[in-house]
């Protein structure tokens, strides 16, 4: 199994929840930014939204690869988000204003809309909207995880009482097929008895038959009962 | 849903859930730093007040429509996902243009493109939480049915186990009867007069035998005379070759005992121990009480332990009775006796058998 599954996985999921934040950041400000430079405003939203979601994603899917084989519960998933969102955001905004903004003369979203920026405060606003989204999207994602375990011990759980049901059928057939006939037992023994004075050679054989028949019976009942219980019976 | 009636538990939990949610988006206007510039602290609180009221309204109007398009009588999950998702939507919009009438915009700004910017995140906050309420119920819901079905599962191991126990002591009546029936054909073969009186005394003693093979339980007492009543027919053809003691006390008669157990022992010890010896030997039978167990031991002076004796299927029967009976409490020891033989005791919980 690949051991790295869920970190790749939980980027992806960052990816997809940073542009759908970025898609929601640019619906507000379509309207405030001239036509020509929305192209470049919806880049700048998804570059910066989108790389804060891929660090949050890996560093939830880290913790998740840490805790393995164990399950995130709910408070280290919560702890989890609040780690990699503030982690995230604060470095990737870092990034783009140290780097992209100054360096490269990219516009942030404040920029086009006319207002002055300045990283402490676009970094505050977007852990908060990174920790609701991210908060929602794991809750969600965590959720979904605890489903698919459920649900893998429902599965388990039908097939033992599938199985104790054969037990018990099996137990219950092997109850019956040794149970002797008090009545057919005792007028063959009667029935030997009286042909003892009479016909010993036939007696003889009648008396190897019912032997023959019982020790049937006890290995009749021994095969299955060693096949229900091959701890117990052998 | 039946007409009339209204489930307030839910309804109350989901505004609950609502205005939490609400309460927790309205913190958004904390996290805009310019204000601590240039306001004071009353006008931030102020505006918060404000700016909860803005997204109270559309929230109510969401919560309201969702509670609406759930109590419509939809069977599809398909659809109910669909109706209620659209009702998300709907309830944002609706809620979004009241907010518009209560503060309208500037004269400047489209109020389309502010009123699908405003659903659209109302409408991603809609399937995130419902997507996170929906496996969150189908989680509860299977680990219910798990549980129910692990506790079906119990139960019926349960059953199984008694079955097992039934299974076994039917399986006693066709051994014991083939094995006595066996003795008793060599013996018609050898002596035929004697083979004769034999079938008769062991045609009344099944009679007696029987019934108590099908009981769980039966006496101490009754199993002993029933062991005796063995060793006396065998006697009939082994002569001097089985010399048998029995030392029980009186007051152990009547303590439980399960059946055929003392009997299997004796068979045993004829059969495996004294048998194959051309000057047989002798088996003593003795009850006592250890360690608040009754202990019953057949020790015979035969060939000893060979590999047939241990590994009898009368033995691993009485072993796998022993064990379905009493568990661990019970237990079935063989050792060597000396000078020569074999030292079977069976351990029993003591009980009295009618109490």
């Amino acid at each position: 199994m690949d051991d790295r599954a869920p970190v790749t996985r939980l980027a992806a999921c960052g990816a997809a929840l940073g542009a759908c934040i970025a898609l929601l950041e640019f619906a507000y400000y379509y309207a405030l930014v001239p036509g020509a430079e929305q192209p470049a405003l919806l880049a700048s939203l998804v570059l910066g939204w989108g790389g804060e979601g891929v660090v949050l994603g890996v560093t939830l899917g880290l913790i998740e690869v840490r805790a393995a084989p164990r399950p995130l519960g709910p408070w280290s998933l919560v702890l989890g988000v609040a780690l990699a969102a503030t982690v995230g955001v604060l470095a990737w905004q870092t990034f783009m204003h140290l780097v992209l903004r100054e360096r490269f003369g990219l516009q942030l979203l404040r920029d086009y809309a006319g207002q002055p920026v300045d990283l402490a405060s676009v970094a505050v606003y977007h852990m908060w909207l990174m920790l609701l989204f991210g908060g929602l999207a794991a809750a969600v994602y965590g959720l979904r995880q605890r489903h698919a375990r459920m649900l893998a011990a429902l599965r388990a759980a039908e097939l033992a009482r599938e199985t104790s049901q054969r037990r018990l059928a099996e137990a219950r057939l092997a109850g019956l097929r040794a149970r002797i006939d008090p009545e057919s037992l005792f007028e063959t023994l009667g029935r030997l008895e009286r042909m003892y004075e009479a016909d010993p050679p036939g007696a003889d054989r009648l008396l190897e038959e019912v032997i023959a028949s019982l020790r049937a019976a006890v290995a009749d009942v021994r095969a299955s009962l060693a096949l229900t219980f091959p701890k117990e019976v052998i | 849903m039946q007409f009339g009636t209204v489930p307030w538990g839910p309804l109350f939990r989901g505004a609950l859930a609502a205005l939490a949610f609400v309460l927790v988006l309205s913190t958004q206007f904390f996290f805009q730093l310019e204000l601590y510039d240039y306001w004071p602290w009353t006008d931030i609180l102020q505006g918060w007040a404000d700016y909860f009221l803005d997204l109270a309204l559309p929230g109510g109007c969401v919560f309201a429509a969702v509670a609406a398009a759930a109590s419509l009588p939809v069977r599809s999950p398909l659809t109910r996902h669909a109706v209620l998702l659209c009702s998300v939507a709907l309830g944002a919009l609706a809620g979004e243009w009241l907010q518009l009438l209560r503060a309208p915009l500037p004269v400047d700004v489209s109020v389309a493109g502010v009123l699908a910017a405003k659903v659209a995140r109302w409408a991603v906050f809609g399937v995130l939480a419902y997507a996170a309420w929906v496996y969150h119920r189908r989680a509860a819901d299977a680990a219910g049915r798990a549980h129910e079905s692990e506790l079906q599962r119990v139960q019926l191991e349960h059953q199984a186990a008694e079955a097992q126990l039934q299974a076994l002591r039917a399986q006693i009546e066709p051994h014991f009867l083939f094995n006595t029936l066996a003795n008793i054909q060599r013996l018609y073969q050898t002596e035929p007069a004697t083979g004769r009186t034999m079938l008769l005394n062991f045609i009344a003693y099944l009679r007696a035998a029987l019934p108590q093979m099908r009981r769980d339980e039966t006496t101490l007492r009754q199993e002993v005379q029933l062991a005796q009543a063995y060793l006396d027919v065998l006697k009939v053809r082994m002569g001097e070759r089985l010399r048998f003691r029995l030392d029980v006390p009186r007051e152990l008669g009547e303590m439980a005992f399960p059946p055929l157990a003392l009997s299997t022992l004796t068979e045993n010890a004829v059969k495996h121990g004294l048998n194959p010896l051309p000057e047989g030997g002798s088996i003593d039978i003795a009850a006592r009480v250890e360690d608040r167990r009754l202990k019953v031991e057949v020790a015979d002076t035969g060939a000893g332990l060979t590999e047939s004796a241990g590994s009898g299927s009368g033995l691993a029967n009485l072993r796998a009775r022993l064990a379905a009976l009493y568990g661990d409490e019970a237990a079935l020891e063989l050792r060597a006796n000396a000078p020569r033989g074999i030292r079977a005791t069976i351990a029993v919980p003591l009980r009295n058998a009618r109490g």
